[in-house]
């Protein structure tokens, strides 16, 4: 198998074939180098040679970015020249599960929600800062946030289920439907002082659908609205940082309606 | 559109992308262990998703769970047998990972595989902790079995893990609820950690019902020293468990077994200290004299909230002669002559012991 023919057998799929749009906008926009269309063609055709089964072409693209986190991890060329807070949004049982101190909270980890339910309730109360631990980041060494002054003018005061869903629409949060409870943690100035930082790209997004590349040149990406299917708020993406006591956390609110339906070919229109 | 570039491997569509609940149900065993070694191995679970709001173990047992219970099942049996496969040299995210699994997902047969990890494959390793933490409270889950105590005892007494050993104990067997309190507090407040023991008093709370909690407490006054006594009563008070409301919900004979055992027990040097820090409570011990002329210890619980008490004689002060508990009489004697006064409230006991 060719990188060619892998490059065929992608861009015959809706998804493969809107990932390699994105990466090529990035390229033609210089929000990748271009030495990077060649890496990952090594890379590719490296992975491919290798697989002992069969592998679906989006899954290779998806091994080749976890595999070569130097390589591919927050390589955008662009980002912002000011510093600020930034805020991300989790899911309570992904905060419950990754920045809390198991020492004494999660202590039983089982089918039930009972644990999660603690710590939503709590939140704010006997759940200080001081029991804040782990890393913030995704399944990649890095996370994806926004400045905080621009969630905060998302929040509807007395209304945080509205809050949530709108939250949830104009940050491109796909796969969080209605039901699930959000968590906005805070990240201050001090603690991305030295880290890196960038407008997210391709790379960065994974296979992530819901991810649409920018040019801007204030050095932001922009989330996807699921709604308008348009850009829509800055975004960027941080090298991990440790989630400590100076970080904040609070409650968002419930989600309060069911996710729009998403027309893939509308964000290919976006970068074509 | 079907994906016709896998030869061998299962292969997925879009749709599946999409909803991967149908692709998982159609894979056979082999496959689905391939497919699950290579999601957490390599990080790479397509079809199944992973956003940034969530992680890898998560989204897994999310869809997971939306699955049948034929594909649970034939899951919970994969996920053994990779648990084994993990080795010194594999990434600790792997096992936190496969752990996760395990525990929403119920798969207990993985216990065996769990615990010989716990004690023998983590030892010295910079993440040990965390992967102890997790691993301990994922074997929790399960819950305690006659086998597993063993572990959790093993482990009460490092701080890092009492908690978790300590809640699994005591949802197993009550009475290691107050066997282990004490143990357990000594720990906490050694590693300067109030805050934490606070949120494990809660979570002791929320676990039990109140009468629980009153056997608990019964058990532990029956069991412990004076200082351990009123150390853990102090505690369960301090986050506002042991309450007026607690006591009036308990049962009668449960009210008087506790009094009794904490007139008997209590030294009768800390009397003082005992009945101001039940009084702030709402909760007076005070001697009586009944219309028939004998005396007994009465308790009077007044819960301002609820507008709820109750009176009871708890002992006769018959039964108190030549015993320590007739050092109680004196000082409640005394109390009501004003020739003692009970303290301040922000008194530290040490000022006015005895």
């Amino acid at each position: 198998m060719t990188y060619v023919e892998w490059i065929t057998a992608l861009a015959t799929s809706q998804l493969g074939h809107l990932w390699l749009s994105k990466f090529q906008y990035d390229l033609k926009e210089g929000n990748l180098s271009p030495s990077i269309e060649n890496t990952l063609k090594g890379l590719i055709e490296a992975k491919v040679l290798t697989l002992s089964l069969g592998l679906p072409p989006l899954s290779v693209v998806e091994s080749v970015l976890k595999e070569n986190p130097t390589l591919c991890d927050l390589q955008g060329k662009r980002a912002p020249t000011n510093v600020e807070p930034y805020s991300l949004i989790v899911r309570v049982e992904t905060f419950a599960y990754y920045y809390l101190r198991r020492r004494v909270l999660m202590t039983i980890l089982d089918e039930s929600d009972d644990e999660v339910e603690f710590v939503w309730a709590h939140l704010g109360g006997v759940i200080t800062p001081a029991f804040f631990e782990g890393w913030v980041k995704t399944d990649r060494d890095f996370f994806w946030c926004v400045p905080t002054r621009l969630l905060l003018d998302l929040t509807i005061t007395g209304a945080p289920n509205k809050s949530a869903t709108t939250i949830r629409t104009r940050l491109g949060l796909h796969l969080i439907d209605k039901g699930e409870r959000l968590i906005r943690i805070g990240v201050p100035e001090s603690a991305i002082l030295g880290k890196k930082i960038a407008a997210p790209t391709t790379l960065d997004s994974g296979v992530n659908p819901a991810f649409v590349p920018f040019n801007s040149s204030d050095g932001y990406g922009r989330t996807l609205n699921l709604k308008s299917l348009t850009r829509d708020i800055k975004e960027v993406v941080i090298e991990k940082i440790r989630f400590e006591s100076t970080f904040s956390a609070e409650q968002v609110g419930k989600v309060g309606a069911k996710l729009p339906p998403i027309s893939w070919i509308a964000i290919d229109r976006l970068v074509t | 559109m079907a994906d016709e570039f896998t030869k061998h491997g299962p292969s997925y569509t879009e749709v599946d992308v999409a909803d991967p609940v149908p692709w998982l149900e159609g894979l056979s065993e082999g496959q689905l262990r391939d497919w699950l070694r290579e999601s957490i191995w390599t990080r790479n679970p397509l079809p199944v998703l992973v956003p940034p709001d969530s992680r890898l173990a998560l989204e897994l047992a999310n869809v997971l769970k939306r699955s049948s219970s034929v594909l649970r099942a034939r899951v919970r049996a994969v996920i053994s047998g990779l648990v084994q496969e993990w080795g010194r040299d594999d990434s600790p995210e792997t096992l936190d990972d496969l752990l996760i699994l395990c525990g929403r997902l119920r798969c207990a047969a993985a216990e065996p595989a769990i615990t010989l990890i716990l004690n023998e494959r983590l030892k010295g390793r910079t993440d040990e902790i965390p992967l102890m933490q997790r691993g301990l409270s994922v074997v929790s889950g399960f819950g305690c079995t006659e086998r597993t105590v063993a572990l959790f005892k093993r482990y009460i007494t490092d701080v890092d893990y009492a908690a978790i050993c300590y809640r699994a104990l005591y949802r197993y067997d009550s009475r290691y609820g107050a066997t282990e309190l004490f143990n357990v507090i000594t720990l906490f407040r050694r590693a300067e950690a109030t805050s934490e023991l606070d949120i494990l008093i809660r979570i002791l709370a929320n676990d039990l019902t109140s009468g629980e909690i009153v056997d608990l407490l019964i058990h532990y006054l029956a069991i412990g020293d004076s200082e351990q006594i009123l150390d853990g009563l102090e505690v369960l008070r301090g986050v506002g468990i042991l309450t007026a409301d607690l006591l009036l919900q308990a049962r009668s004979d449960q009210r008087v077994a506790l009094f009794q055992l904490l007139l008997e027990r209590c030294a009768p040097g800390d009397y003082r200290y005992l009945l101001w820090k039940l009084r702030s409570i709402g909760i007076d011990l005070h001697c009586t004299q009944s219309v028939d002329g004998y005396e007994y210890i009465e308790v009077l619980i007044s819960d301002t909230k609820t507008q709820r008490s109750v009176i009871e004689n708890i002992i006769s002060t018959d039964d108190l002669h030549d015993s320590a508990l007739s050092a109680f009489v004196v000082v409640n004697e005394r109390i009501a002559s004003g020739s003692i006064m009970l303290p301040e409230p922000e008194s530290d006991r040490g000022d006015w012991i005895n």
